[in-house]
């Protein structure tokens, strides 16, 4: 199924939730925040949110910056 | 007595707020954090670019400091309070600079916008440290608002040109009861000691220190430069005069 990662489409399987989204792209839980359809997802829930077709999701870290 | 900084509680005995971007490679940052003395740290919101695997800016900067992050990227009110809420959902602290910017060629950040989005995030409890151009009525506004502190920029991000905006800074100072921050176009560890020997009650500094050659050596000469400024500052200096005024006594010469 096709969603949006940070702008872009992206094929993901169905069922897969934030939580093994974050896991199989390697990235590192703790540095990251995500939104979910313009929601906040705390990390507490990742595993609960099950992506569905035209998601919205951004995944952000902090960066340099002044 | 130690002459503190209090910011939304917190007791800050450094008056030097560094940036973190620009630099060569984030690697260096811890050193330039300790020799600069800073505690609070910038940070901007991006989003993860999982083909690039970047050394976690996080990381870098030590438990003791206070993270600041700000909206950057943000072009009105409504994208910066997303983006202080989402650098609050990290957990890492509710301080938040606000940067409201439209304007690509000279980086001068939206007043207007800004103070809509101070009036939103500080009532919903954050710590608000909003980036301005220096105008009197905005500050006031932002006071109002309930921001922490008032950041005046010196001169436009990135351009190391020193207080260009001097004199509407010092109006700030003068008329507002908040910490001002002097925040961006400081190019030299001079014009930070200028800044401080005016009254600001702190600077932030990214590019001057960040491009230096030895940023952690240029780190170090701002924690003086600051240091010496407040410490002037606080001594009260002397009246600056039109005509001399000689030091010595004007009788005893040795002629007639």
């Amino acid at each position: 199924m096709l969603l949006l990662v940070n702008g872009r489409e992206v094929d993901v399987p169905e069922g897969v939730t934030v939580a093994m989204y974050v896991a199989q792209n390697g990235l590192t839980p703790d540095r990251i925040i995500v939104e979910h359809n313009a929601e906040i997802i705390k990390r507490e829930i990742w595993d609960e949110v099950v992506l569905k077709p035209a998601d919205k999701l951004e995944i952000l870290t902090f960066v340099g910056g002044g | 007595m130690t002459d503190v900084l209090n910011i939304g509680g917190q007791q800050l005995t450094s008056r030097l707020f560094l940036g973190t971007g620009k630099f060569s490679t984030n690697k260096i940052i811890p050193e330039v954090v300790a020799a600069a003395e800073a505690e609070v740290i910038t940070v901007a919101l991006r989003r993860v670019d999982t083909a690039f695997n970047e050394e976690n800016i996080a990381a870098c900067i030590p438990e003791k400091c206070v993270l600041l992050p700000n909206t950057s990227g943000a072009r009105n009110a409504e994208e910066a309070i997303r983006i202080a809420r989402l650098a609050q959902a990290s957990g890492c602290g509710n301080w938040i600079k606000i940067e409201v910017i439209a304007d690509n060629r000279y980086l001068l950040p939206d007043n207007f916008e800004t103070i809509k989005a101070t009036e939103v995030l500080a009532a919903e409890g954050f710590i608000v440290l909003p980036y301005m151009s220096p105008d009197l009525m905005t500050a006031k506004r932002l006071a109002a608002a309930g921001a922490a502190a008032v950041m005046p920029l010196g001169a436009p991000i990135g351009s190391n040109r020193g207080l260009r905006t001097k004199e509407l800074v010092k109006i700030l100072i003068e008329e507002i009861s908040l910490p001002i921050i002097v925040d961006a176009g400081i190019g030299r560890p001079s014009e930070a000691a200028e800044a401080m020997e005016m009254g600001a009650a702190a600077v932030l500094v990214n590019t001057a220190v960040a491009t230096a050659k030895d940023p952690i050596a240029m780190g170090r000469a701002f924690s003086m430069a600051v240091k010496a400024g407040r410490t002037a500052f606080l001594a009260g200096p002397g009246a600056i005069q039109e005509y001399a005024s000689a030091s010595s006594p004007l009788t005893g010469f040795l002629h007639d």
